[in-house]
Parts: C-alpha cells; structure tokens; sequence
C-alpha cells in the first residue's frame, strides 16, 4: 500500500476494547501501529495476522501477549463471521412442517398429474377412430329404422349363399389415420416400481443398519460409562474426575487504571537504610578516576518481595478464582511473590504444588517479605475474640502485614476491629482498597481508615442481606443484565469460574454501548462472588430452579451457545471414555437439545440430538432442569405453544413416524408416476412396439328397395372374435358401428337373411365409413 | 560409551543461523520488521534454551541475506553485549582498561590503546564506518576498531539477558539507546551515531524474566516472548540442527529418523512434564538426543511403555543419556521410577 492511501480497518474499536481491558493504548502507541500498518502491504497481511502488530506494541510480558492475542482473535472472529440473517424464503424452507406439507403437496401433484396425463391419454384413445369422424349422409337410399334387437357373441355357421344376391362395398368416409400403440404404463409401471423398490432397500436398510449401530455403540458406551448418572451434581469422590475444565477465561476481565497503579507500587523498590561501602568497587572506581577518592556504596534499594497467604477453604469458590486472577496478574509483571495457602488452620500451609510447611517457617523464611493474607482471617481469633497465641508469635516476624477481606467494608465488625488491633492493616477486597494497600506498603505507612471509607464507592453489606429469593438477589446485585448473568450461572450444573466469566462476557456484549451494562471488571466480580452460594461454590437445587424459571429464554439462548462453545473448544482435550468425556457429551446433549427444541428451523444442525436425549433426561440427576417446565427456553410444539421434554420428544417421533411413512410411499410410487409422466411428454421411440391402437368405423348398409329379404342378422368377424346382431322382425338394419378392430385388416360382415341365405363381405378397417350395398337379383 | 564416540565434537557448528528454524508463520519474523520499521529495541523473554540468543544471529544472518535498497547491507553477525550483574549503561559502548593504563608508568602509549569498543559503541561506529570513524573521530589506536568494517552498515545489537545486571543498568539503557551518541570521556570525543536513515541498528535484548524489568523500560520496548514450540516445531527443530552431526557421526546417513525423534519428543515431554525443580529445554533436548544417537536408542521405540521392556544394557544407556535432561537428583528420582529404569 502506499503510503498516504486510506485504508478501513476498524482499528479505534479494537483498540478501545484493548484499553478496556487495561493496556496502555496512549496516542504513542496508536502512532506507532498506524505507522507500521502504512508501511506494511496491507493486501497481504491476513486479519490473523494483525495481532502480531499490535501485540509486541502493548505487551509487556508473556500473559499480556497471550491475553491480547486472545482478545484480537476474538474481535477478528466477531467481525468476520457471517452476520447476514437467512432471508425469508431460506427460514420459511427451513421450517420442517412446512417443508413437509410441500413434500405432500409435490408429491401429490405428481401423482394427480400422472393420473390426468393418464385418463387424458385413455380418452384421445377412445376417439381414435378418426381424425374427424363425419356423419355418413346416405345420398341414394332410404333410411329405415333398424334397432339391433341383441348382441350374442357366437360363431358363425355356415349358411348356403343365394346366387340372387350381390353386395358393392364404398369407403365413403374420412380416411382412418392410425395411431400407434404405445407401451407407457407398463414401462414406467415396471421400471418405476422396481427403481423404487430399490431405493426403498437401500435407503431403509441403510437406515436400519445406521440405528443399528448407533444403538449398539450408545449400550456401549452406558454399559462402559463411570457415571451412570449424567448430570450428577452432589460430587461425589469417584465423579470429582468427571468435572470438566474449562479454558481459562480470565483474560476476559477488564483491568481497570487501578491495576497498573497497583503494579507500579508494587514494583517500587525499597530503600535500604543501612547502606555499605562497596571496598573492591571503590579502589576500581578510584583508579578509573586517576587516583581521586570515589566512592561506590552498594545498592541503596531492594527489591519488594511479597508473601501471599490464601484462604482455600473453598478452593473452587468464585472469590478464590478472582484472587488466583490477581496473583496471577502480579506474578506476571515479574513482581517477586510467594504464595501459599491455607485452610482452617493457619498454622499449616501448602505451596501450589502441595508441599506442607508451617506457618512458623515461613515466618523465618520469609521475614522479609511483605506479608498478605487473603481472606477473612475469623478463624485466626479465638474464643474470646483475640488473636490465637501461637499465630500472634508468628505473624509478630513481620513487620508488615496486610488482610485483604472479602468481607464488604460494611460488614466489618469487632473481629475486624480485633484484628486490626492486632497490627493488621485491613483493607476490604475491592481493587480502590488494594490500590491503597499499595500505596501504603511503596510508601511505607499505613492506610488510613478514612480514605479507605471515601475510596471504597460501591457500599454495601453482604451478611445482613437474604439471598433466599431471587428479589434478594436481584436486590443485591441491584443491576437487571447482573441479574440474568447470575440467572444464566444455572444452565451449566455446576458453578464454574470460567463459565462464568464467558457467559458474562457474551450476554453483556449482546447489549448496546451506552446502556449502562455492567463491566466485567474486577469490582463485578467481587460483588457476584459475595453471594454466599458463589462464595462457598454450592448452590441448592432449588436456587438452580428458581434461577431458571427468571432466566429470560434470550439470554438463556446466548448462555447455552455459549456453553456449546466452551465444550467444543476442549473436547479434543478431554480424554475418550473418561467420566469427563461423558459429561462433556451429556451436556452438549442438553444444550443442543433445548436450542433445537426451542428454534427446530435456527438450529437444526443439533436435530440428531433428540433421537436419543428422552434416554438422557430420563437418567438426568439434574431435578431442576426437569421441574422447570415453563419458563425460559422450552421446547415449542409446531404450533409454537410451550410443550414439556416429553411431549417434545413424542411429537418429535410421530412426526418422524410420519415422515418415514410418507418417504415409503414415495419410494414406491415416485418413480413409477415420474416416469409415465416423462414418457408420456417426451414420448421416445422404445414406447412404440410398433402396433397401432384399435379403429372403428360405421358400416352403412343399403339394400335394393326392391328386394324382398329381410336381415335376420348380421355376424362380425375380427381376427380374435365374432359379435352376432340381431335384427328384429319388421325392423331394417342401416347402420353397424364396428369398434376395436385392427387397422387396415378385414373384418368380416356376415349378412343372413330370413330365408336362411346369407352373404360375406370383408371390409377393410380403412375408414370412417363403408357402404355395404345389397342387391338382390 | 566406545573409545571413538569422544570423536564426536559437540561443537557449535549446528548453531549456526542457517540451521535455526524459524517457521515462515512464526510471529517473531513479523516482530523483527516491527522492531526494524519503529526503530524500538526488541525485548525476547521465554523458558531458558527457547533460542532467544540464537534469535539474535539468525535476524543478522537473515537481514544480511535479505538485501534492500532502502537499508545499508546488515553485518551477518551480531554485536553481543553479555550483561553481567555489574555492567552499567556506559559498559555498553566502551571499555577502559584502567589499571593496564595505569602499569603504564612511562606514558609512552595513547590512551586509545586502553579502550576497546563494546557492542552498542561498535554498532554506533559501523554506522558511519571505520575509515569515516578514524577520519572525522580520530579513533584510531582503539584496541579493536579494526573489527569494524570500512563502509557503513546496518547492524544487529545482542544484549543479552538484561535482567542480571541491576535495575539501574535497564533504566539507563533505553536512554542510551535513543541517544544514538556516546562520549568516551578518556578521549573527550562524543561519538554520535551516522545520520543515514538507511543504517540501522537492530537491538535485540533477551531476558529470562528472573527480575523485575521496570514499567517505564517495559513501555519503550516491543515484546515478545518465546512460547515453548509445539511438537511439529520440535521435530523441525531437531531434523534441522541434527543434520551436520548426523553426518559426522558417519553412520545412518541414509536412515530417516522422523519417527523415532517423535517418540523421544514424546517422551521429553513426559520427562518434562514430571520435572519440577528444572524441566530441561530444547538445548537439552538437542544434546539428548544426540546421546541417544551415540548409544544408537535412538533406534528402539523410546516411550514411557516400551522402556522397561529394553534389554538391561539399552536401559543403563538410556539412564545415562537423560543426565543431559535432568539436572537434580529429585527430578532424576522420580523420571526413574516412572520409566521403570531400576
């Protein structure tokens, strides 16, 4: 690209997203990425490729790089997927009832057309005698009433012919244009039943061997799986490895100004108040300078060095989680720490490898160390409110100590108070509180109670507050979107620190800018992690249900596609045939069936799931899931009404039943119409064997006014049968209409007479009309 | 181990840059450009034995064989400055030999002659040339300015593993840095860097994150750090850097090994895995499997199953070989039991 030339990328939007999430986007720093973006040929740099750009621009260590790598790829995938809505037609092809009716419909319409095609055929068949039969107007004769008193079907006799009488043929109609026979319904009978009967074989039998399998490789796997009972949610110790772990989202959390403060303070060295002369420094340095006395004292500052003691009672609760994502934090700006954690004794800690120490080592090891203990420290009081003896010897090695309390500053009571006469610097667990904490220890004083109480914004008071009903909750959290994302916490089973931070990150992106959504920030987090239940990490089935039952069925739409999402991405992690496979497959399950169930036409990849989910929910320990059978994101029957699971799955079968039923019939009967249809308009040669269709024609019979004979009856002979016509007494025989004869063969005309005389004459089936004259001699 | 094995050299002639892999997707060839285009110096961290030294050899060779005319020719080898715990920011351009300065009672050397250039004074110096620099700085009699070439050049600068030396040394650093100038007072000649856009200077600096690097330095770096390669890298890795020995080792020239360097990728990887005082590194990785190449193990399928199932005599050798691994007793301990070797 050349320089100068504008170029779109929406790079001010991913720029503020970086800064939202705490990297330091100054106007340096966008300067220096438009300046490479316009030097760089544009037109072969990828999307993907961008990261690397910016990347190395505002990373300061490995976790910045990785995170912004992540938040790129994230911002890059969001924009370049495919937004366009299906249009109209596609959604309205898509809705499978419909789809089927067309089936019907189409289907039907084959069929009648074949049927039409077919009695139109029969009928241009039956008016085949000629092109355009005219009535034969005798011009010579008299007409006489002549009815034919019967019809017998018999052979002919023999009778002696008189030598008084001669008959004279005249064809005197309209030539008879023949049409050849065709063999249609008996090809497209043939073929297309027997095509039919094939596809009919291939595609059940096929099918009954896929169920077959299916069917097999499902008992397989019940009969192999660990957990019998998917979804089980009381963890028991065989089933702790079938909790599945999730990719780590913290990345997702929004680092506000405060962290870098933080970090810097941190980071600030102290000063060291005894300083020694460096002897050996001193001399090179003096030679250096000619001889004139300098001078070299050793390092006047020192690095900060820190210990972190951890509560880990609750090792899984979501505040443990933010606490490890802010160690995590300073870890990764290099800032000189040592964690451990203890449970509830303080006496013995473990390292994160597990290692146990004491709680007295460590206060000779690490004496130097600024000590931080994260948690409400209650239990290092005892009965009298006091600070345990033998705790208060250990903690007395360091000079400087700290409790970051999750307890809100409202909270705080006379074992604050306790503590904090005990030399304890305490400060709540919002990020302002820490800030100052930082400040105080870079600045070697103390922090003072009242700024505390100004900093510290958001007030409020977790220990009073009742956290039973969801009024309470929403109460507390104060925040409707805060409120759907605790309510979203309860697609998922089990509560999960990364499930959590996903499901907030992608319902809080569905609403607008501007809107007055909450961030994901530190400070969110903490109010949410306050809960009791996300603070000791367990929930009641019936706060799951109630959860449920407010969860608003769009947002509850986001949360289990967000939850898909998360299970794909470590499905290939997870071991084939472990507990936690299964119960990455059970819950796939789930949340396919609900989006499928919900919107069968939006999310008809997932429509294999409901063959085989009734099986699932029957053994489902989930009793909140199945108690909630109207509100949020139910299954809809095809009138859109909310219908159980059950029910879902019934209808779901019959018309399955339905659709298989239909498929037979069409398999049969398709081919066959399509085929007569075809060869019936396209007409190709190998449907004409070469005969032609059957003609009539009217004999006209005229006898000499002056012969005295009467017709008694008139015989007609074809190749294959003999009609007998009966002339009553009295009456005269004009006319013989003769059907179905072969074309251009003779046909015999018998003509008896009452004095048991009787004439032949063969006439040619050759026109519309023939003349037979009778003369009598 | 034969008589003739102590032959084989463990030289560096398969660190040389060509054979440093670097994939043709690899972010840090688009972070050298960046480094290049924004004139910031580049700071590499990641695992020790990820290659960030090598990195700085492969960017000079590479830069030198890519030619252009908006830059002067780079030299295809490096200056290295090598941190130590006391270097300070004006050790990065000069050194003076003082106390030899000093023994020389009767004056009769130039004080020239007690200075040596050091790696960011040199790279300053190339940028105008040893015959610009004698010419307008009177530098000659500088102990090593005949390791400057005559015509300027563009130039790769290796500060390696800053974070030794103290925090006043990475404060001062970058200030030198954006001085482009440098004054050697013994001579009280300020040498300022040539004003040729077309001549550049590269620096690299690589950490191994053992301290703090301050915010301030942080902010005025590109960064990248080194993540450990992926299986398909490792393989390239050592398909590539193993091709010269293999070829000195004078046997199995014809053999492909790509398979059996999988197991004993998969196999490092255990190893790695269950080290928790020191997991080694692709350096060590590289030097086992050359052991294993000597021993010829190399040859049997190496997998944590398979391993208590080798002869006794294969198994001994094996044990010996993973000393290039491991380097405490406790790891050693533990990767024993595993791989069942007692």
């Amino acid at each position: 690209m050349e320089p100068g030339t504008d170029y779109k990328i929406p790079l001010s939007e991913l720029l503020a997203i970086l800064k939202k999430n705490g990297y330091e986007v100054s106007i340096e720093r966008i300067l220096e990425i438009q300046s490479v973006l316009l030097s760089t040929d544009l037109s072969s740099l990828h999307l993907s490729g961008l990261k690397f750009i910016i990347t190395p621009i505002l990373a300061k260590n490995a976790e910045d790089q990785q995170n912004i790598y992540r938040i790129i790829d994230a911002y890059v995938s969001e924009k370049i997927k495919p937004r366009k809505e299906p249009s109209f037609f596609i959604r309205w092809m898509s809705h499978k009832h419909l789809v089927f009716g067309l089936k019907i419909a189409g289907f039907l319409l084959v069929i009648t057309t074949a049927i039409l095609l077919f009695f139109f055929q029969k009928n241009r068949d039956g008016k085949i005698t000629a092109d355009n039969p005219q009535q034969f107007v005798p011009r010579d004769t008299l007409v006489f009433p002549a009815t034919p008193a019967n019809t017998v079907q018999q052979g002919p006799q023999q009778r002696p012919i008189p030598p008084s009488i001669s008959t004279r043929l005249e064809y005197n109609g309209q030539p008879i244009v023949p049409v050849k026979q065709n063999i249609i319904l008996q090809i497209a009978g043939a073929f297309g039943l027997g095509l039919g009967a094939i596809l009919y074989y291939i595609i059940f039998y096929e099918r009954k061997k896929i169920m077959e399998a299916k069917k097999q490789a499902k008992e397989k796997e019940d009969n192999d799986g660990v957990l019998n009972k998917p979804g089980n949610t009381e963890a028991p110790e065989q089933l702790l490895s079938a909790f599945l772990q999730f990719p780590d989202n913290n990345f997702l959390i929004q680092k506000t100004k405060e962290f870098s403060t933080i970090r810097t303070n941190l980071k600030r060295p102290a000063l060291i108040e005894n300083i020694k002369l460096n002897v050996k420094e001193s001399v090179l340095s003096t030679t250096k300078n000619a001889g004139f006395p300098s001078l070299v004292f050793d390092g006047q500052w020192k690095e900060r060095r820190y210990l972190f003691l951890i509560d880990h009672t609750a090792p899984d609760a979501h505040i443990n989680q933010l606490w490890n994502f802010f160690i995590h934090f300073l870890e990764s700006t290099n800032i000189h720490i040592r964690k451990y954690f203890y449970e509830e004794d303080a006496r013995i800690v473990k390292d994160a490898a597990g290692h146990v120490n004491s709680l007295g080592d460590l206060s000779y090891e690490y004496a130097d160390h600024h000590l931080i203990i994260m948690g409400d420290c209650r239990s290092f009081l005892d009965s009298g409110r006091l600070l345990q003896n033998d705790l208060s010897t250990c903690f007395q090695k360091w000079d400087s100590r700290f409790v970051i309390t999750p307890l809100p500053l409202s909270d705080w009571s006379y074992s604050e108070q306790k503590l904090q006469e005990s030399s304890f610097q305490l400060i709540p667990a919002e990020i302002a509180g820490i800030e100052l904490l930082s400040k105080a220890i870079s600045e070697d004083a103390n922090v003072k109670p009242g700024i505390l109480a100004s900093r510290i914004k958001d007030k409020y008071a977790v220990l009073n507050h009742e956290f039973r009903t969801l009024a309470q909750i929403k109460e507390y959290l104060d925040d409707e979107i805060l409120f759907q994302v605790i309510c979203s916490l309860a697609v998922y089973p089990r509560l999960n620190w990364n499930i959590t931070l996903a499901l907030f990150a992608a319902i809080v992106k569905t609403y607008p800018e501007g809107s007055g959504k909450p961030s994901l920030d530190y400070d969110t987090l903490l109010k949410i992690s306050r809960i009791p239940w996300l603070h000791t990490s367990q929930w009641t089935q019936s706060t799951r249900l109630q959860l449920l039952n407010s969860l608003e069925p769009a947002t509850e739409i986001i949360a289990r596609e967000t939850i898909l999402n998360l299970l794909n991405e470590i499905d290939p992690l997870v071991a084939r045939d472990s507990p936690a496979s299964q119960e990455l497959k059970i819950q796939a399950r789930i949340n396919s069936f609900f989006l499928y169930a919900h919107d069968p036409q939006r999310y008809k990849q997932y429509a294999d799931v409901k063959n085989d989910f009734l099986h699932y929910w029957k053994d489902l320990d989930e009793w909140s899931l199945k108690e909630r059978t109207k509100n949020g994101l139910m299954p809809l029957n095809g009138k859109g009404q909310t219908t159980t699971v059950e029910e879902f799955v019934l209808q779901e079968e019959q018309f399955e039943k339905r659709n298989v039923t239909f498929l037979r019939i069409v398999l049969l009967t398709l081919p066959a119409a399509t085929l007569y249809i075809l060869l019936t308009l396209f007409k190709p040669t190998m449907v004409y064997p070469g005969t032609y269709e059957p003609v009539s024609f009217t004999a006209f019979i005229k006898k000499d006014p002056g012969c005295n004979k009467e017709i008694s009856r008139v015989i007609v002979s074809r190749l294959d049968r003999f009609d007998t016509i009966n002339v009553k007494k009295g009456n005269d025989l004009n006319y013989l209409p003769i059907e179905k004869v072969e074309y251009n063969r003779p046909v015999g005309l018998t003509f008896e007479f009452t004095d048991n005389t009787s004439v032949d004459v063969p006439v040619e089936a050759k026109d519309s009309a023939v003349v037979v004259n009778i003369n009598c001699r | 181990m034969e008589q003739e094995n102590f032959q084989i050299a463990f030289g560096n002639y398969d660190k040389s840059p060509e054979s440093y892999y670097l994939s043709e997707t690899n972010p840090l060839r688009a972070t050298i450009l960046l480094a290049l285009k924004l004139g910031k110096p580049l700071l590499i961290t990641g695992e020790p034995g990820t290659g960030k030294t090598q990195l700085a050899y492969w960017a000079a060779w590479y830069l030198h064989s890519k030619r252009d005319n908006n830059l002067t020719p780079f030299l295809v080898h490096p200056f290295v400055f090598n941190t130590k715990t006391g270097s300070a920011g004006k050790d990065l351009f000069y050194q003076y030999d003082a106390i030899s300065h000093f023994q020389d009672k009767e004056g009769k050397k130039n004080v020239a002659e007690f200075i040596s250039l050091s790696a960011m004074g040199q790279a300053i110096c190339q940028t105008h040339g040893r015959d610009t620099i004698l010419s307008k700085y009177g530098l000659g009699g500088i102990r090593n300015i005949d390791s400057l070439r005559n015509e300027p050049h563009s130039s790769v600068l290796l500060i390696d593993e800053i974070d030794k030396a103290s925090r006043d040394f990475t404060n001062d650093l970058l200030n030198e840095i954006e001085n482009n100038k440098f004054t050697i007072s013994e001579l009280e000649k300020e040498i300022v860097r040539s004003e040729d856009r077309r001549t550049r200077s590269l620096v690299i600096m690589t950490s191994n994150s053992e301290k703090t690097l301050p915010d301030a330095f942080l902010r005025r770096c590109l960064f990248y750090n080194v993540p450990f390669p992926t299986d398909d890298e490792l393989l390239s890795i050592i398909l590539g850097r193993l091709g010269p020995f293999i070829q000195e080792l004078g046997r199995d020239n014809h053999i492909d090994f790509t398979e059996h360097y999988k197991y004993a990728i998969h196999l490092f990887h255990v190893i790695r895995s269950k080290s928790n005082v020191k997991p080694p590194s692709i350096s060590e990785l590289l030097d086992w499997v050359k052991v294993l190449h000597i021993e010829e193990i190399i040859k049997d399928k190496i997998d944590e199953k398979n391993v208590e199932y080798l002869p006794a005599y294969r198994k001994k050798a094996l044990q010996l070989s993973l000393y290039t691994l491991i380097k405490t007793r406790e790891d050693m301990n533990e990767i024993e039991q595993l791989l069942k070797l007692r």
